[in-house]
């Protein structure tokens, strides 16, 4: 393909952010149209380089194409934001009813988070599976925050055993962060906001597990610990549920942004009220701020991993174009 | 010229739906196809084209398949859905009453 088209078309995939599927057939059709295009202009005179540059014209600049199809794209329907709400609400449900006292319901919630996220990523990724797969990472990130947390408090001796103590810090934690960091990475090359939402529970999971460790002691009472807080977890659930809806039903990145933003203050506040924290409410304030810049911080992430894949992609060029000459 | 361009963008679908309701077509067709029936008054910007289509084919007016053409390649062609043809009726029904109107009231004027 020629370097001029193999740019545009580059720029408006960066710019749709669109899942694998939609993007290979738009990109599938613009290159058709290309193809038409450059060939009729070939006829009437034009050398192949100067067709590519007249037709990529014609075609308008590909930053605002990009963002025309992101945002024919980025509307899900009712049925995907309920999806989308799903693994909220069965953690709502799970702490309304009390039901993490119930081992088969926590293991079908699990099997089902598990088996649903596998088949969407196998199927297309769309919108509504990044809550799901922000629950398939959170006991893996739960399980090092509690070690650390163990470690932390020099308990680890006593709950983890002298032999599954080294296992869990030497192989548990490095190699559950390095999948943790795989996957944000995999996720925020196609869109950082994706890996935003995918984030969306985890400041509200963070606030609780601390504010819980601290009145009842999680370590020491493992599951029990979560007794006084069955309401306020409740609450939080269903918040994100109707945030997740919100958010898939939402067209313009803009307002999406700001929906993660708001949300994330509004049910911080929620768990703030119901964990009962000593801590002042301004603090309270700023720590909510801190963690929505941390859900919003993909953003940083995406400007390194699309900067390095891009030089990666001018380096390949280079390459075969010095195979071109050498041929 | 401004105006022109205004009109255009309220009657992209229509046109589209019009077009591809006659014969299914590809994005490339549907551009060449609009520039020779409208004598080259309307020029899409060719982005815009394909944002319009797949925006229709998304609510479910149009959908798309890819078929091979006769020198062996394979083009995205688009066809009415069953909504796609109510719609289009209902868009033609209401051009019909506006363009009316537009001409009762201009011939009005040129005879004042």
């Amino acid at each position: 393909m020629l370097p001029k088209l193999k740019q545009y078309l580059a720029r408006v995939k960066s710019n749709s952010m669109l899942d694998p599927k939609a993007e290979s057939e738009v990109v599938r059709e613009l290159q058709t149209h290309f193809e038409d295009e450059i060939g009729e202009l070939c006829q009437t005179g034009f050398s192949a380089a100067d067709a590519a540059d007249e037709a990529t014209k014609r075609f308008g600049a590909p930053d605002a194409l990009g963002h025309q199809m992101y945002e024919v794209y980025s509307q899900g329907t009712r049925n995907q934001a309920l999806l989308a709400a799903v693994p909220h609400f069965l953690l709502a449900l799970t702490f309304g009813f009390s039901l993490w006292r119930n081992d088969f319901w926590l293991l079908t919630t699990a099997l089902t988070v598990l088996a649903v996220t596998v088949y969407a990523w196998r199927h297309g990724r769309p919108s509504w599976f990044y809550s799901w797969l922000g629950y398939f990472l959170i006991p893996l990130f739960a399980v090092i925050f509690l070690v650390l947390l163990a470690v932390g408090q020099g308990l680890s001796w006593f709950v983890l055993g002298s032999g599954m103590q080294w296992v869990m810090i030497t192989v548990y934690v490095p190699v559950a962060l390095c999948l943790l960091g795989y996957i944000i990475v995999r996720v925020v090359r196609r869109d950082w906001l994706l890996a935003s939402f995918m984030m969306l529970p985890f400041p509200a999971i963070v606030v609780w597990l601390v504010a819980q460790e601290q009145s009842v002691g999680l370590v020491w009472y493992g599951k029990g610990g979560f007794e006084s807080a069955n309401l306020g977890m409740a609450f939080t659930f269903l918040a994100l549920g109707g945030a997740a809806g919100v958010f898939i039903r939402l067209r313009q990145r803009l307002l999406k942004i700001g929906v993660l933003a708001v949300a994330t203050l509004l049910i911080l506040g929620i768990v703030w009220r119901f964990a009962e924290s000593d801590l002042n409410p301004v603090i309270c304030l700023l720590v909510s701020v801190c963690f929505v810049s941390f859900l919003l911080s993909p953003w940083l992430l995406q400007n390194r991993v699309v900067h390095r894949g891009s030089e990666m992609e001018a380096w390949e060029e280079a390459c075969l174009e010095q195979a071109a000459k050498r041929t | 010229m401004r105006y022109g361009r205004e009109l255009l963008k309220g009657s992209t679908d229509h046109l589209l739906l019009s077009l591809i309701g006659q014969e299914p077509m590809y994005g490339y067709q549907l551009i060449k196809e609009i520039g020779k029936r409208s004598d080259g008054y309307f020029e899409f910007k060719e982005g815009t084209l394909y944002t319009a289509l797949h925006r229709l084919e998304k609510v479910g007016l149009i959908e798309s398949k890819w078929e091979r053409i006769p020198n062996g390649q394979e083009r995205r062609y688009y066809y009415l859905t069953k909504m796609g043809q109510r719609v289009l009726n209902e868009k033609r029904d209401e051009w019909r009453g506006f363009s009316a109107a537009v001409n009762l009231v201009t011939e009005t004027t040129n005879v004042g």
